[in-house]
């Protein structure tokens, strides 16, 4: 019945116009602009390794063995490598830092000049490298022979073994969880106001008197709902498809092995939000009869997404705190909270499941409701507020 | 006595069976406690057309949305060829709504196209005709730009189009030729005899009296919500034309016809400059007043010409209004 001849003519209806138009072809090359830079610019920070920074050393025993051994350690660090520099006497250590040749210089084992503030890494080379040479030098008047020695310094740090594999800290997965709370986000939100000024300009325009006579109110919703969906659903994929695409084709993100369960639980969670959103924008749109009042008509319904895009941020934070877990499972926040904490893989099984549920429900009795409230204004040329169209609404039967 | 007959023989000529196509009984719709149409009765007979004639807020577009269950109505009943009409018949007919309103941003050939589809016309069909109708129309240079860059004018053959386009057997028109230049109104007034000789139901309403008689095979005039009159032409002219008459006594003073009996006069075109109208219309309210009217009318020693009148709609409509 809701899916009839009507409703698929509307639904057509609205995915080619709104393909068509000028907004929606700007937005999907922005979105795919950004979603692409978002998924490069990892490789491209990473792009020019670690950092140099050079040492100058006075010439001296312990003060070139202090500047090797943090030489030394610097290797292979893909945070900041040591470059050294020697210089005959102090003079020409300093000189070196004030001509710009150097950016520290070691003066004596514990005295360093620097231009700017060194960081923590290059203090700890430093440190531990004065602390090695301390030790190798005691243990090496002690009688122990070098090899020893260097054998107790080559001690490396521990290994660190996980409870839960998949729960290893990789700045990769945050990107990816970022990256679906935007797009959800934007999504839900874009989508919902073309579906209220959707509805608000066919009463506007009084387009409305032409349509009903030829199909019936329920139809005209549906296929509203139906066709805005659709064509965002076929806009996410293209973008989750180029960014995924570049990520591997730069091979900038190492993408978790959890991501095609991401995807798919994005794919969901964009149905099951869009349904709900749309039905309460369509609600908004069916208050009011002119463009210009829309805006205040969704504005309690942006700012519910916007606190759920707050809360979405303080859960990539603390994906497993009492907040991430009751803002999952509200069902106005639950379509962008929980593809978070799943790209995080902290969603347990039924945590999904009873969310899923809490929003289907919602979403049937909001689409009931925004169905009646839609049929009962359409024709009016009229703001009117929500009680007021509950009542009229409800009061027929 | 011959034109008498003949009169009566009109009037009571017999009725071809025709069944009423479109059938309005004792309509009612209330907006809360305002009575906007009450006990409006009306028969549209298949392939003629019905002209809706009524001052501002006389209830003609409310009858019109009633037919499109775009009001509810309080009482009465409308059938379409004698079954009650429902959203299978409503998708079968063409409106033209007072308030114009189609998609801005969509194209020409689209919109008719999709309009033809939401009446039920296979996509070959609904392209098809959708071509068709804007070549009728003679908007092909605008058919693939979207609807806000065309003129009112050519907007509202676009309007036109999609209320016709699918061949509807009941065809609606609320103030069509408002807002048309002289061009479009002839197009509009072909279109309209065009699909009146195609076979289909017209109902359609104007302020432009005389388009009106041009057009119309019956004419209805709605007063405050009711049905004043309404019949063929000829029938309106009938109603009275045994005492309506006309009288020109220029030079007489105003009020010449004061004390005449059962006579009453009518509210006439504006007077000329001086002030004194040439000519009188006066509707004699008892048959036989006519006579002492023609006496006092020869006494103001001024008469000229003394006659029966045969009033145009605008003048029967004007006697009703006022």
């Amino acid at each position: 019945m809701i899916l009839g001849a009507g409703t698929r003519l509307v639904a057509e209806r609205e995915i080619r116009e709104r393909g068509r138009s000028n907004a929606f072809q700007v937005g999907t090359v922005v979105l795919l602009v950004l979603v692409a830079l978002l998924a490069i610019i990892p490789s491209v920070l990473t792009g020019g390794g670690p950092t140099q920074r050079t040492l100058a050393y006075v010439d001296g025993p312990v003060t070139t063995a202090v500047a090797e051994r943090a030489r030394a350690l610097s290797r292979g660090s893909d945070d900041v490598v040591l470059r050294l520099e020697r210089r005959g006497d102090g003079d020409g250590a300093r000189a070196a830092v004030r001509s710009g040749d150097a950016d520290l210089a070691l003066l004596e084992p514990g005295r360093i000049l620097a231009d700017d503030p060194p960081g923590d890494t290059v203090r700890s080379y430093l440190a531990t490298a004065r602390r090695d040479v301390a030790i190798s030098r005691t243990l090496g008047d002690a009688g122990v022979d070098r090899r020893t020695a260097a054998s107790v310094l080559a001690t490396g740090p521990a290994s660190i073994e996980l409870l839960d594999p998949s729960r290893a800290d990789r700045p990769d997965q945050r990107t990816l969880a970022l990256a679906a709370l935007m797009l959800l986000y934007m999504a839900v939100l874009i989508y919902g106001i073309w579906v209220a000024s959707g509805i608000v300009e066919e009463k506007a325009s009084r387009v409305v008197e032409v349509l009903l006579p030829a199909v019936h109110p329920r139809e005209l919703l549906a296929g509203k709902l139906l066709g805005i969906g659709l064509l965002g659903l076929g806009q996410l994929l293209t973008v989750v498809a180029v960014g995924v695409g570049a990520a591997l084709a730069t091979g900038s993100l190492d993408l978790p092995a959890s991501t095609p369960e991401t995807l798919a639980l994005l794919v969901v969670w964009f149905v099951l939000g869009y349904a709900l959103y749309a039905a309460l924008f369509a609600l908004s749109g069916a208050l009011v009869s002119r463009q210009e009042d829309l805006t205040s008509a969704t504005t309690p319904l942006t700012m519910v997404l916007v606190l759920g895009l707050l809360l979405s941020i303080q859960v990539i934070a603390s994906p497993d705190g009492l907040m991430a877990q009751i803002a999952g499972l509200f069902p106005l926040t639950s379509p962008i909270v929980q593809p978070v904490r799943a790209a995080l893989g902290s969603l347990p099984l039924w945590d999904l499941l009873l969310s899923a549920a809490l929003t289907v429900a919602t979403t049937v009795g909001v689409v009931v409701v925004a169905a009646r409230v839609y049929r009962t204004t359409l024709l009016q040329t009229s703001t009117v507020g929500l009680g007021a169209a509950l009542r009229s609404a409800f009061s027929r039967d | 006595m011959w034109a008498r007959v003949s009169r009566w023989c009109a009037r009571h000529r017999p009725v071809p069976p025709v069944s009423p196509a479109l059938s309005i009984d004792h309509l009612d719709v209330r907006f809360g406690e305002v009575a906007a149409v009450s006990d409006v009765s009306l028969r549209l007979d298949e392939g003629t057309v019905l002209g809706f004639v009524g001052p501002n807020g006389a209830g003609k577009t409310t009858t019109m949305r009633a037919v499109f269950g775009l009001v509810e109505p309080a009482g009465g009943s409308l059938s379409w060829a004698d079954a009650p009409i429902g959203p299978a018949q409503r998708r079968t007919f063409g409106y033209m709504p007072e308030e114009r309103g189609l998609y801005a941003k969509m194209r020409v050939h689209d919109q008719l196209r999709y309009f033809g589809r939401l009446h039920g016309m296979r996509s070959a069909d609904a392209a098809r005709a959708a071509t068709a109708t804007i070549e009728r129309l003679d908007i092909e240079q605008y058919a693939d730009r979207p609807l806000s860059t065309l003129s009112l004018g050519n907007q509202q053959r676009v309007q036109l189009g999609v209320s016709l386009m699918h061949r509807p057997p009941l065809l609606v028109l609320d103030e069509p030729f408002s807002g048309l230049d002289p061009m479009g109104v002839e197009v509009m007034a072909g279109a309209l005899a065009e699909e009146r000789d195609r076979g289909a139901s017209i109902l359609f309403s104007s302020h432009q009296l005389e388009l009106v008689e041009r057009l119309s095979d019956r004419v209805a005039i709605l007063l405050r919500g009711s049905l004043a009159a309404e019949g063929t032409l000829e029938q309106l002219r009938a109603r009275d034309a045994e005492r309506r008459f006309v009288v020109e006594a220029p030079g007489a003073p105003d009020d010449w016809w004061h004390g005449v009996e059962h006579v009453r006069p009518l509210q006439d075109a504006p007077a000329p400059a001086d002030g004194r109208p040439v000519a009188r219309r006066f509707l004699v309210e008892r048959p036989g007043a006519e006579r002492a009217l023609l006496q006092a009318a020869e006494r103001t020693g001024h008469l000229v010409a003394f006659a029966p009148d045969r009033p145009s709609l605008a003048r029967i409509f004007r006697d009703l209004v006022a």
